[in-house]
């Protein structure tokens, strides 16, 4: 089910009431989110309602197995250890061969076998989300192993934990430490986060249905056809992805907490103004931050972090950009994102800088000084440059891309679909960045509000009416859904 | 809680003024994407609507797309004795001919119905032919129903925009539209003739056919909405230009799916598509005339079949 689907309008409100009156009963309640979750996530094929069950209760039951196995005897076969790479390793088979298998089977062809590759392609359909719900579901038992978290015998607590459906297909990628606990204990309604839920959402969806799904018929009319074009026009088209793919996986994040808070549950921030950014470290700050500190905590940091010599720091900065990368789909275009990444990132940890900027940029201030603006400039660009490799089909297409933009960038001015495309996607973008820039010190974009009743009602009014009359009317699924 | 449903209510109620008169004020300027706003278009369904008041007990009555109103002309087959009308119009689907038969159907009381169905809009989702049917045809239950089955928010406001347009400023009357828009002449009696020919050679990729569930409901919703009234009917599939029909890889099974449906005529005239096309999809003047004298025979043979008329008041 699509949040930006009829079918979504007529659920919420139906599990929010039920949801609300099973609130004397946490077991009820609790057994209300797995189905609802459930129905939520088999509305798009209920075939794999059973692969999400199986990782769930493999996770589950790893952590009562770690646990067991260390109070009885950790040297004793099979150890805690054994069932937690066990749980790892059964995890990361299915997700490779769902979403990898495929891809590498290619590539080995490719190098080996002059790219036939029929006979060992098994051409699986990627289940929505399932990198989400698998991170989410090993970062319990490396948790539980590391003794941050004691295991759950709670069954209905740790299915709700793990399919809880506002973040289930796109994250915010949840940390047992954080969610387990608030399945585990009573939820109280509070009025106030449930209008700021609402408000969240509202907020959400306008990014989704009106910027991002604007910015889309341009972008795909341009990469579909890239020598039909003008350098100028190759560029706006980088340029609007940015900002299309931005508002389309941060609306869906503002929408799944929102959605969350209705439900008294706390989700982790997924995106924090990362086109206000100073520089590229920055930026991964800000950028899916739910997913960049899974890589920090789980891989990064074990790894050595930054607490070993500079050789080694950089070579695991450059693994995290990599895998990060590998993450987001199979395909190369998506390494060589993660690698440009790092090669920008990079030289700030050899300089030191890449610590530089941990405020919000033109704190306490209304306006950035003019060297801000020329940082957060620079950074974008340079993001925008990052995104034409995210965005092609394939490296070659992206290379083709960037030399048919630098060579033709002064031949005229960028073709526009229609003048009234052009003034939607312009006011819509402008809306936006006004409206996150007075609110990048808060905990959503959405947050501040006028204290009037009546001006912030005309407000949520005037973006109810934007999102309805100029939004794109074929349902676009999120672009996340894909990783 | 009962404060979030209290305000949640109150403010759905200021949001549901609100909304319309934002989208009629901005509507009357062209300022709304999801919506259609102008009333004329080369379909000439507004003119049809008003001339359909003119048709009383004929013979035939043509429905479909435009390959229905481009291709059936009524001129033709009155000058061969056969009383008709042409309700078609622009990409209409079996969903907006359901909402045409229910407004239309008694008052012009055909003895014979001619069911233009085509592969291309069988698939078709129906929001353009749904926005001017909205704009063109008096907003009645079955239209309205048709507009919120659609869960489409360009065909939603449309049908918004249209009721203002309609009820409170009574432009459907009064507009008046061009019966000439560039190279379309609209002949009364539901015909539009096109006068120029536009035919370009393509390369169209080999393509399953499909049919979409809802329009193949509404067909067969249709069909026995006819059936009800006892009027006999025949499906019709237009040829199109062999670029494109060649595309089609699977035409047999449309053809079984709608020869199940009743008689269905899918007959191929030794047609050359530079000449007699107008464009891929589209008959021109010289192809149209060699359909329609060779449907005719078949017309003629199905009106002969038939009881003598009931003419309603």
């Amino acid at each position: 089910m699509l949040f930006n689907s009829i079918e979504f309008l007529i659920f919420l409100p139906i599990v929010f009431c039920i949801y609300w009156l099973l609130h004397r009963r946490l077991l009820w309640q609790n057994a209300f989110v797995v189905a609802a979750s459930y129905l939520f996530y088999g509305w798009w094929d209920w075939r794999f309602l059973l692969l999400i069950a199986f990782t769930t209760l493999c996770s589950f039951a790893s952590g009562i197995a770690i646990t067991n196995a260390r109070q009885r005897d950790n040297d004793k076969w099979p150890s805690a250890k054994f069932y937690l790479w066990a749980n790892i390793v059964v995890n990361l088979l299915i997700l490779g061969l769902f979403k990898y298998y495929d891809f590498f089977a290619q590539s080995f062809a490719d190098a080996f076998l002059g790219g036939n590759a029929d006979r060992l392609l098994l051409h699986l359909v990627l289940p929505v989300g399932i990198s989400f719900y698998t991170f989410q579901a090993l970062s319990y038992s490396i948790d539980v192993y590391r003794g941050v978290i004691q295991p759950t015998r709670n069954a209905v607590a740790f299915f709700a934990y793990v399919s809880f459906f506002p973040q289930l297909v796109a994250g915010p990628i949840e940390r047992a430490t954080s969610l387990l606990p608030q399945f585990e204990q009573p939820r109280r309604f509070d009025y106030r986060t449930a209008v700021d839920g609402l408000r969240q959402m509202l907020w959400g969806f306008f990014k989704k249905m009106v910027v991002a799904d604007s910015c889309a018929i341009y972008v795909d009319n341009i990469f579909d056809h890239p020598y039909w074009f003008n350098g100028a026009s190759l560029l706006l088209a980088a340029v609007l992805f940015t900002i299309q793919i931005y508002g389309d996986f941060s609306g869906y994040s503002d929408i799944a907490i929102g959605c969350a808070k209705l439900f008294g549950i706390r989700l982790r921030r997924n995106f924090n103004v990362p086109y206000f950014s100073r520089d590229i470290a920055e930026f991964w700050r800000r950028w899916h931050i739910s997913l960049t500190t899974w890589f920090r905590d789980y891989i990064y940091i074990p790894m050595g972090g930054s607490r070993v010599p500079k050789g080694r720091v950089l070579l695991n900065t450059l693994v995290i950009f990599l895998v990060s990368g590998l993450w987001h789909g199979a395909n190369w275009t998506f390494v060589a994102w993660g690698a440009y990444h790092a090669l920008l990132f990079l030289p700030l940890i050899l300089m030191g800088r890449n610590r530089k900027y941990r405020n919000v940029v033109a704190e306490g201030r209304a306006l950035p000084s003019l060297r801000e603006l020329g940082q957060m400039l620079v950074t974008f660009f340079l993001a925008v440059m990052g995104w034409i490799l995210f965005r092609a089909d394939s490296i070659a297409e992206a290379w083709q891309y960037y030399v048919h933009m630098f060579s033709t960038l002064f031949d005229g001015s960028p073709t526009l679909t229609s003048n009234m495309d052009a003034w939607v996607v312009f006011v819509a973008v402008t809306v936006m960045t006004v409206v996150e820039w007075l609110n990048r010190g808060r905990e959503h974009e959405f947050q501040r509000q006028p204290r009037c009743r009546a001006l912030r009602w005309a407000g949520y009014t005037a973006l109810i009416f934007m999102i309805g009359a100029y939004m794109v009317t074929n349902e676009m699924p999120f672009i996340y859904f894909q990783f | 809680m009962k404060r979030l449903l209290k305000n949640t209510i109150l403010f759905a109620l200021v949001a549901l003024v609100a909304y319309p008169v934002l989208l009629c004020l901005l509507g009357d300027m062209g300022w709304v994407r999801t919506a259609r706003t102008e009333m004329a278009n080369r379909g000439f369904l507004n003119s049809r609507i008003k001339d359909i008041r003119n048709y009383r007990n004929v013979d035939v009555l043509f429905l479909g797309s435009s390959h229905c109103y481009r291709t059936f002309d009524t001129r033709f087959y009155r000058s061969q004795g056969i009383s008709c009308f042409n309700l078609g119009s622009s990409n209409q689907t079996p969903v907006q001919t359901y909402v045409l038969l229910k407004a239309y159907l008694d008052s012009i009381n055909p003895r014979f119905v001619v069911f233009e169905v085509h592969p291309d809009i069988m698939k078709n989702d129906g929001i353009e032919c749904a926005v001017d049917l909205l704009m063109n045809a008096p907003i009645t239950c079955e239209a309205t129903k048709m507009a919120w089955n659609t869960g489409n928010m360009k065909v939603i406001n449309t049908w918004l925009y249209s009721l203002y347009n309609q009820k409170v400023r009574h432009r459907l009357e009064r507009f008046h539209e061009e019966r000439t828009m560039d190279d379309a002449e609209y002949i009364p009696g539901g015909y539009v003739e096109i006068n120029t020919k536009e035919f370009e050679r393509k390369r169209y990729s080999r393509h399953n056919l499909i049919i979409r569930p809802e329009q193949m409901e509404a067909l067969k919703q249709c069909l026995d909405l006819l059936k009800e009234h006892n009027i006999p009917y025949m499906l019709v599939e237009v040829q199109d230009a062999y670029q494109l029909r060649s595309a089609f890889k699977n035409h047999e099974w449309f053809e079984n799916k709608m020869k199940a449906l009743g008689p269905y005529r899918y007959k191929l005239l030794p047609l050359v598509d530079t000449v007699h096309f107008c464009n891929s999809n589209h008959l021109f003047k010289p192809g149209i005339e060699l359909f329609n004298q060779d449907f005719v025979v078949d017309l003629k043979a199905a009106l002969a079949t038939l009881p003598p008329p009931t003419k309603h008041p």
